[in-house]
């Protein structure tokens, strides 16, 4: 049936259907005529009974049988009526057909097309007779016969017209059907443009237009495809990706050429299962990637991406991100994962290198701020764990700016090079060295206690002894270190390092080059802001005192002038040297009124003296910070000018670091101030590294070498030859050398011989209170100024 | 006794003694006495009633099976009803007995009475005349205006035939030779020529006129009346035992008196039936002498 054409099985269909229809119909029809003819002949034969029986009743009662005859002729004109008897109350035929006439008893037997019908003929005073007609079935069964007949012709005609409707309605709709199948076809073939092109409101004109918009729709979304597909390639090559699909039904593994590239192999890569996959993932990454696969089975559609290393065709690891989409259906269940691989090999070099470089120092490749916190709570933590002890260590380098300065950035950058390769090789491999920025470096040293600490700083100093080497110069440099402890000076790695930072500081002041955290020192710790306070209160109230330390010229022994210096009554502590307090009073900003304070109780004092007939000129020393007060010279010489005190009896000191820490607001600073008339010395000189050329731009007029150098020129050698050399270099530059701490005979004399012009030192004159200095010439052999000329 | 001596036992004083081969012949003898005596007594198994066709079969049978039934049911046996299609086979019918029961026509009774002993039960009550009738519109006034006309009438035995000739006498015509007479079967046979304008008159008695008129729902006009005579009557042959004949002249005149009764004679279009007597019909018998030639 299927081979058949659609049109034939319509038509075969609709003749069928039309013939059981039909047939059955006709059966209906031609039962319901043949008992509707078959009652009608009985209705008709009653009648005919009912027509005669009356009247034979009427002959039966009259005994006028004669009168029956018309009646029997109109009975007989139905070819139906083959026989009729009248019969009497006794039975026997009275009337009626010939031959039965005069029978008595007749049995009236139906044969094979008759049958016969009786009737009694009675009314209501009694019987009669019987009247017996046979009737003859041959008309029935003949207009049975012919109503089949004629029933089958028509069914047959209708069944023929059925089929050849049947035959054209299907040849009508399958021509219609065919042309959309040619459409069809043709679409299949790739023709988008094909369109069926029915009109009609049917049904086949309604296949006809959604096929048409199917092949309009169509070919939109093929084109929508192959513009997305163009692009998806596009995008794909442009990302530089490898695609990878996994049918988890058929289990098939599809990976893009540009994977294979990616691996070292030429398209197709030769994996075939996640097995072939799995064994080039490099062995430490394989957990986390078999822990997303293993995910792939979790219900639901999800991402996922992993970087990993996968082995490639000559054995090396490239990094690759695999991002990866798990498709699951309706019930859950995976079906598919595709992804897209990346090479990030380059990225994550880079990435290294940028950690390096977020971590590292570029110009030492010593561990920067950032890594040596992080180790540093590390260590902290470790050592916590362990009750251990860790060392943290600062060190700046000394005179480091100065090099910079003086000999330019590049040579700085080299010096600190060199540093930071000494500083590695006086450490263990636990330890960490850091440059924190500029010539800061930061130390960590896990497990050393206070004296491994001293140590490690001893060695570390001990090797920044040794000069630097450079292409042109050899530079001498130095360092300072504060040491914190860990958990004494702190218990988190900021309060560690913020300690040591203080502890450097202090060591700068140290002889020894490094000093371990004193709170008491510390700026933040409450000691040290009670001290704040207190000096505040002394500045302001009664605490301060002045000290005056002659100046005496060499060889005449004489007072030309005296130094200030001030002291503090501390109400508890008691006398409190200038170093004590002064550090605190320039970091906290009191050194500006305590500046102040000094410049004008001085003065103050100069006036007294000069009221006694005293001309003492007196020398105030000023610290780095009051250089970076905005009117200095101003303020001098308003104060000046309010005690009345001649600017050139006033001279300034000013230490060589100071100066050298920032050249060009000294130069400034000293400008003004020598333009006010203002005497200006550099005090502590050789300790700082000015250089000669800076030296002849400032408005000096005197220098006061350090301490250090005087103190040992005696014995050493070198001290007496710095000692001889400034003094040369002063006067050639035509100002006056004072040499500080002179403290034996030797000393004076000496520099006596060197031409020193003006000395200072306990030898000479301790320091003593303002009052007092008028006396001074009794009992020694200083002879008190008298008005005298300034040097 | 007659019983001691078909025994053949003698008591004292009996004076007979039958010899022995009387006796069977006296037992047969008494036997068909008590047959005899039986059938005396109860009449025949089943009877007929014949009624005269004074309308057609079809009414006849309408009206008179009832009665035939009525009585059937008062006497407890079949009576059936028989008629004839012409007056002529009736009154052979009559003539040879063969009715236990008959409704005659006045001149049949007065004929079969004198010949074969029929007796009178009951008579219908009103007098029996004829009726000369016309249609409403016809022209005919009189029955001197039936000269050269057709005037139909029942069967020239008929009652009402012989009343009219009488009277058509009496008017000075000559029924066979002045006007044209139409003998039909029964008596609405005749009203049906009139109707039909076969005829321009009919004779007929006034019962079936009001039959016909009925019936048919039409209208007559009476052109003239003869003289009364008593109408028609129930008879019976006096093979009927006087018992069952006492029944049906009782029933008969009942009828009025029940349901059943009056259903019979609305049917019938009939007044009350009286008691009949045989000197009631000498009037009649004074026709048959004028007409002896019907008789």
């Amino acid at each position: 049936m299927r081979q058949l054409s659609l049109k034939y099985r319509i038509a075969l269909t609709i003749l069928l259907l039309e013939a059981v229809m039909m047939g059955f119909v006709l059966w209906q029809t031609l039962s319901e005529q043949v008992r509707s003819t078959e009652q009608q002949l009985a209705a008709s034969e009653i009648v005919a009974l009912d027509f005669f029986s009356h009247a034979a009743r009427l002959a039966l009662l009259t005994e006028d049988f004669a009168s029956l005859q018309p009646f029997m002729e109109v009975l007989r004109g139905d070819p139906r009526v083959r026989d009729i008897a009248v019969l009497d109350a006794n039975n026997r035929v009275v009337a009626g057909s010939v031959h039965l006439i005069g029978r008595q008893d007749p049995s009236f037997v139906a044969g094979e097309v008759t049958r016969w019908r009786s009737r009694d003929l009675a009314n209501v005073s009694g019987r009669y007779g019987r009247l017996a007609i046979e009737f003859s079935r041959a008309p029935l069964d003949e207009a049975t016969s012919h109503a089949w007949r004629r029933g089958l012709g028509i069914a047959g005609i209708g069944m023929l017209l059925i089929a050849v409707v049947g035959v054209m309605m299907g040849y009508l709709l399958t021509r219609r059907l065919e042309r959309v199948a040619a459409a069809a076809q043709r679409l299949a073939a790739g023709d988008f443009d094909v369109r069926v092109g029915e009109s009609g409101t049917d049904e086949v004109a309604k296949l006809g237009s959604a096929f048409d918009d199917m092949a309009r729709d169509l070919n939109q979304h093929l084109q929508k495809l192959s513009r997305s597909e163009e692009r998806f390639s596009l995008a794909v090559r442009a990302t530089n990706d490898g695609i990878w699909d996994w049918s988890v039904r058929t289990g098939s593994l599809y990976f893009s050429p540009r994977c294979a590239r990616m691996l070292g192999y030429e398209p197709p890569l030769p994996w075939k299962t996640f097995s072939d996959w799995q064994h080039h993932i490099y062995p430490g990454d394989l957990g986390k990637v078999l822990e997303i696969w293993s995910d792939y089975e979790s219900p639901g559609d999800r991402s996922y991406s992993v970087d990993y290393r996968l082995r490639t065709r000559n054995g090396d690891y490239i990094w690759v991100r695999s991002r990866d989409t798990a498709t699951c259906d309706e019930d859950g269940q995976l079906v598919r994962v595709t992804g897209a691989l990346t090479d990030i090999t380059e990225q994550r070099e880079q990435a290294a290198a940028l950690e390096h470089q977020a971590l590292h120092d570029s110009l030492t490749s010593l561990p920067n701020r950032t890594l040596f916190n992080e180790r540093l709570r590390q260590a902290i933590r470790q050592s916590r764990r362990a009750e251990n002890r860790l060392a943290v260590l600062m060190l700046d380098l000394d005179r480091f700016k100065e090099i910079n300065d003086t000999l330019g950035h590049h040579t700085g950058d080299e010096v600190l090079r060199s540093v930071a390769h000494r500083l590695r090789g006086w450490l263990r491999e636990t330890d960490t060295v850091a440059r924190l920025g500029g010539d800061e470096f930061a130390f960590l040293l896990p497990g050393a206690d206070r004296n491994a600490a001293c140590h490690a700083a001893r060695n570390l100093l001990g090797s920044l002894n040794e000069p630097v080497h450079l292409a042109d110069h050899e530079l001498e440099i130095g360092g300072s270190i504060g040491i914190a402890l860990f958990p004494a000076d702190g218990d988190d790695a900021d309060t560690l390092i913020r300690h040591a930072d203080v502890a450097m500081y202090m060591a700068k002041n140290n002889t020894s080059g490094f000093a371990l955290y004193d709170a008491e020192r510390d700026e933040h710790s409450i000691a040290r802001l009670n001290r704040v306070a207190q000096l505040r209160r002394a500045i302001v109230g009664d605490e301060l005192k002045l000290y005056f330390q002659p100046l005496v010229a060499l060889p005449q022994r004489k007072i030309v002038g005296a130094e200030v210096l001030v002291r503090w009554q501390h109400p508890e502590n008691g006398m409190t040297l200038p170093q004590d307090f002064i550090p605190v009073a320039e970091e906290t900003g009191l050194i500006q009124p305590l500046s102040r304070w000094v410049l004008r109780s001085a003065l103050a004092r100069y006036c007294i003296w000069r009221k006694a007939g005293l001309r003492i000129p007196i020398s105030v020393n000023l610290s780095a910070r009051n250089l970076l007060e905005p009117d200095l010279a101003g303020e001098v010489s308003s104060l000046l000018r309010d005690a009345e005190v001649p600017p050139e009896d006033l001279t300034l000191e000013i230490t060589e670091s100071a100066i050298m820490g920032s050249m060009r607001r000294s130069e400034e600073v000293l400008m003004e101030l020598s333009s006010e008339g203002v005497r200006v010395a550099i005090d502590d000189f050789g300790t700082g590294y000015s250089s000669l050329s800076n030296l002849k731009a400032l408005p000096v007029n005197s220098l006061k070498i350090d301490r250090s150098f005087v103190s040992h020129m005696c014995t050493s050698e070198n001290d007496a030859v710095i000692v001889h050399s400034t003094i040369e270099l002063a006067h050639n530059l035509g100002i006056t050398v004072t040499a500080e701490g002179v403290e034996n005979k030797e000393t004076w004399d000496l520099l006596c011989r060197l031409g020193c012009d003006f000395a200072q030192g306990y030898y000479l004159c301790r320091p003593t209170p303002g009052e007092n200095l008028p006396s001074i010439g009794a009992g020694t052999d200083l002879l008190p100024r008298q008005s005298a000329n300034m040097p | 006794m007659l019983l001691r001596c078909l025994r053949g036992t003698r008591r004292r004083g009996c004076l007979c003694a039958p010899p022995r081969w009387v006796r069977p012949w006296l037992a047969g003898l008494l036997a068909f006495g008590g047959v005899c005596s039986a059938w005396a007594d109860n009449g025949p198994a089943a009877y007929s009633l014949g009624v005269f066709p004074h309308l057609s079969t079809a009414r006849l049978e309408r009206v008179y099976a009832p009665v035939a039934a009525d009585f059937a049911a008062v006497l407890e046996k079949p009576v059936t009803f028989r008629t004839r299609t012409t007056f002529a086979e009736f009154a052979a019918d009559l003539d040879s007995e063969r009715y236990d029961f008959a409704l005659v026509q006045p001149f049949d009774y007065v004929r079969i009475n004198e010949q074969h002993g029929y007796l009178p039960l009951a008579r219908r009550g009103e007098p029996l005349f004829a009726v000369f009738m016309v249609l409403p519109d016809s022209h005919l006034h009189g029955l001197e205006d039936l000269r050269g006309r057709v005037l139909a009438m029942p069967p020239e035995t008929a009652a009402v035939s012989r009343l009219a000739q009488v009277a058509l006498l009496d008017a000075n015509l000559d029924p066979y030779r002045d006007l044209t007479l139409l003998h039909t079967r029964a008596h609405d046979a005749c009203l049906q020529q009139v109707l039909s304008r076969r005829a321009d008159a009919c004779v007929t008695a006034e019962n079936p006129v009001r039959f016909v008129e009925r019936r048919m729902r039409v209208r007559f006009r009476r052109l003239a009346r003869t003289p009364e005579i008593p109408h028609v009557l129930f008879v019976a042959h006096p093979r009927v035992p006087a018992s069952e004949r006492e029944r049906i002249r009782r029933r008969i005149l009942a009828w009025p008196n029940d349901p059943s009764g009056r259903a019979i004679l609305e049917g019938g279009v009939l007044r009350k039936f009286r008691p009949a007597s045989d000197a009631d019909y000498d009037t009649v018998r004074e026709y048959v002498k004028r007409q002896p030639g019907l008789h």
